[in-house]
């Protein structure tokens, strides 16, 4: 009896550490680029010409990103996970754009997944159709446009030559992904401040997508909470504008956030 | 033999629920809900910021900004026109009393807030 109570204890035991513990799946990644193209020497009528413009390797290949707390959640702790590379960055790093905003959220001192992360969720990294709202593919306001500029010229001024001026800039991709990081470095000093040691880019994503009061709130809101809770000034028509349903909890807007960026859910949003 | 397997069963199902309820969210007796006094363009704009205070004066200084849900204490009673609230980390703190107002959500106004102690130590809210 006594051996059957100590293996139900260590079967309990296990199943709990198995259901708090989830370690993302991380894809392979090539630490060279592109795989060598081959070039036909004999052509084949019908087939089109394909040709591949080799990238710059990506810089986090050597971090797989795993281990992490996979959760990231408003309650999960008050630690973020690691810095690394992630599936949104290999999407960003696939942009004609990406390698520079790499370099340049570097520079100011957020994860390069981080503000991959936000692409791939504002806009897949493509250009969308132009508008008089949100711009570009990190599809910002212009309050956030030129807070994040500032923020990040705060941090490294060399960045000024980069930047295309006026209103212009929020279509330029490079420009705005310097505004984008500044942005989410405001995030994550905020979130600090309300004393969330190491900010996870999930836990930053409502400061992004809702503004600084909501995003605060969503960070510190238990799972359970109703996002019309935890955002009592936002209208229904704009929660399902940004695709919060009724009744929808702050844990299942983190799940779905979660779904679409994978590991770089959990990473820091700082370095 | 089924009674040793209902006992085992028993018995596990009382591990994972005490394991369960150290990680659920504590009430905070004393203190309730009040929301930011901001229209909805106002409660996204990125730079609207409600300063929160380490003392129940202007010149006090500035400890963060408010979230959209404030934890004030009660009774809810102004000092110098400011009321003392939790701000998230757990520092008592001051917010000008005509900036905030009773909690009702926009969305959904039948929506219940309860200030609570997250499982990682910081003020938060929960809706049950």
């Amino acid at each position: 009896m006594a051996t059957g109570i100590a293996l139900a204890f260590g079967a309990a035991a296990l199943s709990l550490r198995m259901a708090t513990v989830a370690f993302g799946q991380v894809p392979a990644t090539l630490s060279g680029g592109p795989p060598v193209q081959v070039v036909p020497y004999v052509t084949e009528p019908g087939v089109p010409s394909i040709t591949i413009t080799p990238g710059t390797a990506n810089p986090f290949s050597g971090a797989d990103g795993s281990g992490g707390d996979s959760s990231g959640g408003g309650t999960s702790g008050s630690t973020g996970g690691n810095v690394g590379s992630s599936d949104a960055l290999s999407t960003m790093m696939g942009t004609s754009w990406g390698n520079t905003a790499v370099s340049n959220s570097t520079a100011v001192g957020v994860n390069p997944s981080a503000l991959a992360a936000t692409c791939v969720l504002e806009s897949g990294c493509s250009t969308p159709p132009g508008g008089s709202g949100a711009q570009g593919v990190f599809q910002m306001y212009p309050a956030a446009f030129q807070e994040g500029l500032q923020n990040a010229l705060a941090a490294d001024p060399s960045l000024a030559s980069q930047i295309v001026q006026g209103s212009a800039g929020m279509n330029d991709p490079t420009t705005e992904a310097i505004a984008a990081s500044g942005y989410l470095m405001q995030a994550a000093q905020s979130l600090q401040n309300a004393g969330i040691s190491d900010p996870t880019v999930l836990q930053a994503r409502g400061y992004y997508n809702f503004g600084p009061a909501n995003g605060v709130q969503l960070a510190t809101a238990s799972p359970d909470t109703l996002m019309s809770t935890a955002m009592p000034n936002v209208s229904q028509a704009t929660l399902a504008a940004n695709g919060v349903s009724p009744g929808e909890t702050v844990g299942q807007w983190q799940a779905s956030v979660s779904a679409k960026i994978g590991t770089a859910a959990s990473q820091s949003v700082l370095t | 033999m089924k009674l040793a397997r209902f006992l085992l069963a028993g018995l596990a199902l009382a591990t994972a629920s005490r394991a369960l309820a150290a990680t659920t969210p504590r009430p905070i007796p004393g203190y309730k809900c009040m929301m930011l006094d901001l229209t909805e363009q106002q409660s996204m704009d990125p730079s609207v910021h409600i300063q929160v205070r380490s003392g129940p004066s202007n010149s006090a200084p500035a400890i963060g900004w408010a979230s959209s849900v404030v934890v004030v204490k009660q009774p809810a009673t102004p000092v110098g026109g400011y009321l003392e609230m939790l701000f998230s980390n757990g520092r008592e703190a001051w917010i000008a009393a005509n900036q905030v107002r009773p909690f009702k959500s926009v969305s959904n106004p039948s929506a219940q807030c309860f200030p609570v102690i997250l499982s990682n130590g910081l003020v938060g809210i929960s809706s049950k």
